[in-house]
């Protein structure tokens, strides 16, 4: 397998007013920790990043300050509103040291329960791994076709690749097909109602809540 | 769909300013695509249902929409032609308090293009600027 190397520059500055400035030049401000070293603050060229991103490559060589470390992209935050990216985190790993990370599971085929009047429910859109750095997959692929009405897909019936291991409960539920419940439409009553008031005092006359004695 | 709180503390709600961007709530979660608010607003229970109902028109049926905001503030007003005073008024609508990032509704289990289609319909009933957003991939 091949490793990308990225490009960082290690950054002296910290807090929001420094990494905002960087994020309009262009930059991004990320950070490398773990192995019990010191952590460094770095920054990225966006682009750089961006295009590494879109390679699906979890394992990097990150070279910074004249040497190379094998990182792994832990976190990347992103601006809700403008999608762009506001800080990476990196942790550092061995190539032979197992990790743990999340990978996406896709589902593909018709399920039989579809077929019959079901709809799919996909619960479980990524699962949490340990594997080694070097097969760490892009996604975890699973065929539910034979999935039939009331049938759940569940962890432990996800494909076993060598060397992976899934790490939730065995028992968690991926997908499942299952009838369509009618919404119930609310009645007259119901829609003209008012809600309760859980602090009205009550009136003198009608019998309220008997008071509590300190 | 009784849009409403069942119980409340306070019947009344004073305005409030709707300040900053939506720090919860913001990402898609329970599907695959999602309508997100750009501008701060109120969007009421009629709105809502108007939303959710021009949905089930176009949605085909393994397509699942979540609405993801919930009217629990009420606004009171005055009865048309009353004098200032005597106290506020009662209870005429409730309304969901959305700031910008806000993902009101959210579909899975159809297409880009069916979905986008869906939500072309939501984001004509919505009193604010709203717009598509995808489920983002896991790095």
């Amino acid at each position: 397998m091949e490793i990308l190397e990225l490009k960082a520059e290690k950054r002296t500055t910290k807090g929001s007013k420094a990494a905002r400035k960087l994020r309009d030049s262009g930059q991004i401000p990320a950070i490398l920790y773990g192995h019990k070293e010191d952590n460094v603050m770095l920054s990225l060229k966006d682009t750089d990043f961006m295009r590494l991103l879109q390679t699906r490559t979890r394992l990097i060589w990150l070279a910074f300050d004249n040497k190379k470390e094998s990182a792994l992209i832990k976190d990347v935050q992103h601006d809700n509103l403008s999608d762009k990216i506001d800080h990476v985190d990196f942790s550092r790993i061995d190539l032979d040291e197992k990790v743990h990370l999340r990978v996406s599971v896709e589902v593909y085929g018709e399920p039989v329960g579809v077929k019959d009047g079901g709809i799919l429910t996909h619960t479980l859109k990524s699962v949490e791994i340990e594997c080694l750095p070097a097969v760490i997959p892009e996604k975890i692929k699973v065929n539910i076709s034979s999935l039939g009405l009331g049938k759940s897909l569940h962890v432990r019936e996800l494909p076993q690749v060598e060397g992976i291991r899934y790490l939730p409960d065995p028992e968690t539920v991926v997908a499942s097909v299952h009838q369509i419940s009618d919404v119930i439409a609310a009645s007259e009553e119901e829609l003209l109602a008012e809600p309760e008031v859980i602090t009205k005092k009550p009136k003198e006359g009608e019998e309220g809540e008997p008071e509590k004695k300190a | 769909m009784r849009l409403m709180p069942k119980r409340v503390k306070f019947r009344k709600s004073q305005r409030q300013k709707i300040k900053g961007n939506a720090t919860r709530c913001n990402t898609v979660a329970f599907g695959d695509f999602g309508l997100q608010s750009l501008e701060p607003g109120w969007i009421t229970a009629q709105q809502l249902e108007a939303g959710r109902v021009s949905a089930s028109q176009c949605l085909p049926r393994e397509g699942k929409l979540t609405i993801r905001v919930f009217p629990h503030k009420s606004v009171s007003s005055k009865p048309i032609e009353t004098r200032m005073g005597k106290g506020k008024g009662e209870p005429e609508f409730w309304v969901a308090v959305v700031k910008p990032g806000t993902v009101m509704y959210e579909i899975s289990g159809v297409g880009e293009d069916v979905a986008k289609h869906t939500f072309n319909r939501i984001a004509h009933k919505m009193p604010v600027k709203v717009r598509f957003v995808q489920r983002r991939k896991t790095i």
